[in-house]
């Protein structure tokens, strides 16, 4: 089972996510940016809160503006055909997008894209 | 104000002196908490504090810590020489009494130093002189809020206030008053809080981590429920995974067991 799809404006790569509290059922659909150059993955406080999300710890991150601490979530991602699990998850509140899956999440999976034509292709390696 | 040691000691000294007294054994362990904890006297309400009129002492500004007052340090400075306060400089990785973060930065200082103050014995009497209103709300602030070390206040206090590094950058040394005017139709909407459990569990763990780095080494993931340390793991997830099934629920706190106390990553969402 593979997830097919189309980059979108200056290539992002954009999958269908639903974000849960792996406490309770609350979840949150949200269409999430894929980030190879981030090791783990973001959340926006807005979907933080809208899950009401409690913070597990923290981390310190490197970024392009210099080292910045901010809180760790651990969330259940659901990603249709591909994926279903438990992820870290940073808040990051200086991007619009509402969630990031970063390196973790690729882990395990094989990821294929035709720049030139746009289309993706994600699967279970 | 007839009862003061000396008429070099203002009111306003008082009450820093009433956050020194109120705290355990009238030590307070940080610049930045004693700065944090009286900017909180000056706001009850987004505190929780009982007490509704608000201290009107202090002067803040913005600044690299969040809420920043000159004054503080200046009435510190006279309780010293009216030797009714007494400052030490401690070195925050031999520091056992205080869940100090190793990177524990304290305000002005030095890295891995904070400034230890020390009531007098005659402090509690001659705090007395000062409005019966104001010493109760910086106590409320002392009782309430002072178990948190002085890095999770100033996270407390960014976090309630809406002041992002963003704002900060744009309001750096502007009164806060007036700050508060100008972004007020520009803070952050979504502001999540750490419940209190996870607080009381990162001190745990800050205590701990010197002597778990000894027996584990780095690079290891250490959970807590509470301040019960309930598991340790190279993977986070893996766990978090474990606590839940061993003990029914998540753990409250995740460190990591490094110089920091917390793990580096690379940049998320920053293309």
């Amino acid at each position: 089972m593979a997830l097919e799809g189309r980059t979108e404006a200056h290539g992002q790569l954009r999958l269908p996510v639903r974000v849960f509290d792996p406490d309770n059922r609350r979840s949150y659909r949200v269409s999430a940016m894929v980030d190879t150059g981030a090791q783990w993955c973001a959340i926006h406080p807005e979907v933080v809160d809208e899950l009401g999300l409690k913070a597990r710890g923290e981390t310190d991150l490197d970024t392009a503006v210099g080292r910045v601490r901010v809180p760790i979530y651990i969330v259940r991602v659901e990603v249709p055909n591909v994926f279903d699990g438990l992820l870290s998850a940073g808040q990051n509140e200086s991007v619009n997008h509402r969630f990031i899956l970063g390196r973790q999440f690729l882990a395990g999976l094989r990821l294929q894209v035709n720049w030139k034509s746009g289309a993706f292709t994600i699967d279970r390696a | 104000m007839d009862r003061m040691a000396s008429a070099a000691v203002q009111e306003a000294d008082l009450l820093v002196l009433q956050a020194v007294t109120a705290s355990a054994d009238r030590r307070l362990f940080g610049a930045m908490k004693l700065q944090k904890l009286l900017f909180i006297a000056h706001h009850p309400r987004e505190f929780d504090l009982k007490s509704k009129r608000p201290l009107r002492a202090f002067p803040f500004k913005v600044y690299k810590n969040g809420p920043f007052s000159e004054a503080i340090y200046a009435s510190v400075e006279r309780l010293k020489v009216e030797r009714l306060l007494a400052e030490e400089s401690r070195d925050t990785r031999r520091l056992a009494e205080s869940p100090l973060s190793p990177t524990a930065r304290d305000e002005g200082g030095p890295v891995l130093k904070v400034r230890v103050f020390t009531a007098a014995s005659n402090a509690v009497s001659e705090v007395s002189a000062a409005d019966a209103n104001d010493r109760r709300v910086v106590r409320e602030a002392v009782e309430k809020w002072g178990w948190l070390t002085g890095e999770q206040l100033e996270q407390l206090v960014l976090i309630r206030t809406g002041l992002t590094p963003a704002l900060k950058g744009e309001f750096m040394g502007v009164e806060w008053s007036r700050f508060a005017k100008a972004a007020a139709d520009r803070l952050p909407k979504y502001r999540p809080e750490p419940p209190a459990a996870y607080w009381r569990a990162q001190q745990q763990f800050l205590m701990e981590r010197p002597r778990l780095i000894r027996e584990h080494g780095k690079g290891r993931f250490v959970a807590y429920i509470g301040q019960r340390r309930v598991g340790i793991a190279s993977d986070e997830i893996v766990l978090y995974k474990e606590v839940v099934a061993k003990e029914g629920g998540p753990p409250d706190y995740i460190g990591f067991l490094s110089d920091t106390g917390r793990p580096l990553v690379d940049g998320f969402g920053t293309s």
